[in-house]
């Protein structure tokens, strides 16, 4: 995508043709961590689709008003993941204060958004795209929900592979990961779409 | 660890932060000493990668190329043309017309430079920048594969034998292929309406 | 800590990426050639090594309640470092890579073993450390690599062995004509998969040599007792 996308073909983009996990392999620890029941994955998804919006909005800000000006573009890297930790920490006290269930459901997988791929990611790529702030949110919050898009298809899935007989050496992880690959073969098919 | 509990919570909180602000300092003067060293490789190495695709599909040695007005010609509707350059031997002649262009593939975006004669005939093309499948949209930039190498010596009207042409699509790409021969006939429609 | 420990599990037993199970993300989106592979092993390698030294180097002057973000910004340094380096002296990698490089900042493998090591343990274990995870890592990434091209293209070296540009260019050595591979292996898909059966196989082989040193413990009781 370059900087002239429309906000439609953003969102489709983001969820669907280049989905974050399917596509685009960013954000799979927590994607495969999180994913064995349906509602851990879901409160994982709504956290990550807040972090994402916000990280990209920060850091587009930081970027477009600190980092080019004073010709700091090498400090992109370090400035975007601090800025992710410490918005993390926010969100975390936050949540601790306002939300506290959802915040005990979520236990140490709130921290480990700082983590995610998915969330520098996004930052990232919203920097070599030449986005402008709207559509670095935009790519931010759609980029979000092609996540909790596929974690919660995976955490249905997962919970009736539960059952399944597979061999021993798949448990775990192997089988998730084989059970990831064919989604992303489905999710294949919506490559090559556009909006006319 | 017993004499920080002696310590008050801000004192406490404000020596942590110059901690960290310090050990920030430290590592942000090595990588701008690093960044200062590593500056003018990378120019040099995008400078001769955007030469080395205009020499591709402009022929010959010492050519000239004087960038267009964006105003003057048409772009499509996805202001997919970046640079439209017209180009000018060693000897001043009028050889042709070179554009740098984005447009969207299969898979994502892919930069490309056109290059056409006099005539609004292909020259070649140049892929610099794609994120294609590969082994299937990925040959289009591959110069030693036969559909780019298809490309040169087609001129206003071009399409795949799919669409009505004469040109040969990749094999189980045929998004990319077909993205590729519209971009050109963009150029083309471009130059048309200088 | 010995060596030849340390070597057993960075490479096998403890293997960052078969069985902490970490990296997961760059592991199977880059794997689609060797040149690929073997970059970014060492670049995780030299990374993860430098990181290791530095920060058991400070380990005991840092206070407690920022540790994490000290170990993000040195990460986030070397990394950076790692970066501008490549972007200058090898470029085609880093095209090739993308935006996985900076990615590796949020590598699980370095901040894991950050906190579970070298928060620790002297330079020079972590030194080593370091050395051996990241030969675990490169190792997994070849595996994948090598099998994904093998089975996906019928080539092997690709961008590194009959090259056409330079390095980073051509496509190897071909085994067999492309048209006879599974292309799918090439694409999303065939990293899951093929990430998923190399786990299956550690699990197995350990699983094995657990059972195999059980029955043999309980023979040596047996003796033992009679």
């Amino acid at each position: 995508m370059s900087a002239n996308a429309t906000i439609i073909e953003i969102v489709l983009s983001a969820i669907l043709i280049n989905n974050f996990i399917f596509s685009q392999f960013l954000g799979c620890c927590p994607f495969l961590g999180c994913s064995s029941k349906l509602d851990t994955a879901a409160g994982m998804g709504l956290a990550v689709i807040f972090v994402m919006g916000l990280a990209s909005a920060i850091c587009w800000i930081v970027n477009e008003y600190i980092l080019i000006p004073l010709h700091l573009d090498f400090l992109q890297t370090i400035a975007y993941i601090l800025v992710i930790a410490v918005l993390v920490q926010f969100v975390e006290m936050f949540l601790k204060k306002s939300v506290p269930s959802l915040y005990s459901a979520l236990g140490i997988y709130l921290p480990l958004i700082t983590t995610n791929c998915a969330v520098l990611g996004v930052v990232l790529l919203n920097t070599q795209y030449n986005f402008n702030f709207l559509q670095s949110v935009v790519y931010g919050v759609t980029g979000g929900m092609g996540f909790m898009l596929a974690i919660c298809l995976m955490a249905s899935v997962r919970e009736k592979v539960a059952f399944a007989d597979y061999p021993e050496s798949f448990e775990g992880f192997p089988v998730a990961l084989v059970t990831a690959g064919l989604i992303a073969l489905a999710f294949m098919g919506f490559s090559g779409m556009k909006i006319v | 660890m017993a004499d920080t509990a002696k310590k008050s919570g801000g004192g406490q909180i404000i020596k942590l932060a110059l901690v960290l602000l310090a050990v920030a300092a430290v590592i942000a003067l090595v990588l701008g000493v690093v960044n200062e060293i590593t500056k003018g490789p990378i120019e040099d190495y995008l400078n001769n990668k955007r030469d080395e695709a205009y020499a591709m599909v402009m022929p010959g040695e010492g050519n000239n190329y004087e960038e267009l007005d964006a105003g003057s010609y048409t772009n499509d509707a996805s202001n997919t043309i970046t640079k439209l350059s017209k180009a000018t031997d060693a000897s001043g002649n009028e050889i042709g017309y070179v554009a740098e262009t984005t447009f969207s593939g299969a898979q994502g975006m892919i930069t490309m430079v056109i290059g056409l004669d006099n005539d609004l005939v292909c020259t070649g093309i140049g892929i610099t920048e794609h994120s294609e499948t590969s082994g299937l949209g990925a040959k289009a930039a591959d110069p030693t594969d036969p559909f780019p190498q298809s490309l040169p010596g087609n001129g206003d009207g071009l399409k795949l034998s799919k669409d009505g042409g004469t040109i040969a699509a990749i094999s189980g790409a045929t998004l990319t292929s077909r993205a590729v021969v519209t971009e050109i006939q963009t150029v083309i429609d471009a130059v048309k309406s200088l | 800590m010995n060596i030849k420990q340390q070597f057993k599990e960075g490479l096998v037993t403890n293997n960052p990426v078969l069985v902490q199970l970490l990296g997961m993300c760059a592991t199977m989106a880059i794997t689609t050639s060797l040149f690929n592979g073997i970059g970014m092993g060492f670049s995780v390698l030299i990374i993860l090594t430098c990181c290791n030294v530095v920060i058991s180097l400070i380990r005991k002057i840092i206070p407690n309640d920022i540790r994490l973000a000290i170990f993000v910004l040195v990460i986030a340094g070397f990394v950076t470092i790692v970066d501008l380096l490549l972007q200058a002296f090898i470029p085609a990698l880093s095209e090739s890579l993308g935006v996985f490089i900076p990615l590796i900042v949020v590598n699980c493998i370095i901040i894991g073993r950050a906190e579970a090591f070298c928060q620790k343990n002297p330079v020079g274990a972590s030194f080593f450390d370091g050395i051996f995870q990241g030969l675990g890592y490169t190792c997994v990434l070849i595996c994948m690599c090598v099998i994904r091209e093998f089975l996906g293209k019928g080539s092997f070296g690709s961008g590194l062995i009959n090259t056409t540009n330079g390095i980073g260019t051509g496509s190897g050595v071909h085994i067999f004509p492309a048209e006879y591979g599974a292309l799918v292996l090439t694409l999303p898909i065939g990293g899951f998969i093929t990430l998923g059966c190399l786990i299956a196989l550690m699990q197995y082989v350990l699983r094995r040599s657990e059972e195999k040193k059980a029955a043999k413990a309980n023979e040596e009781k047996e003796a033992a007792n009679v």
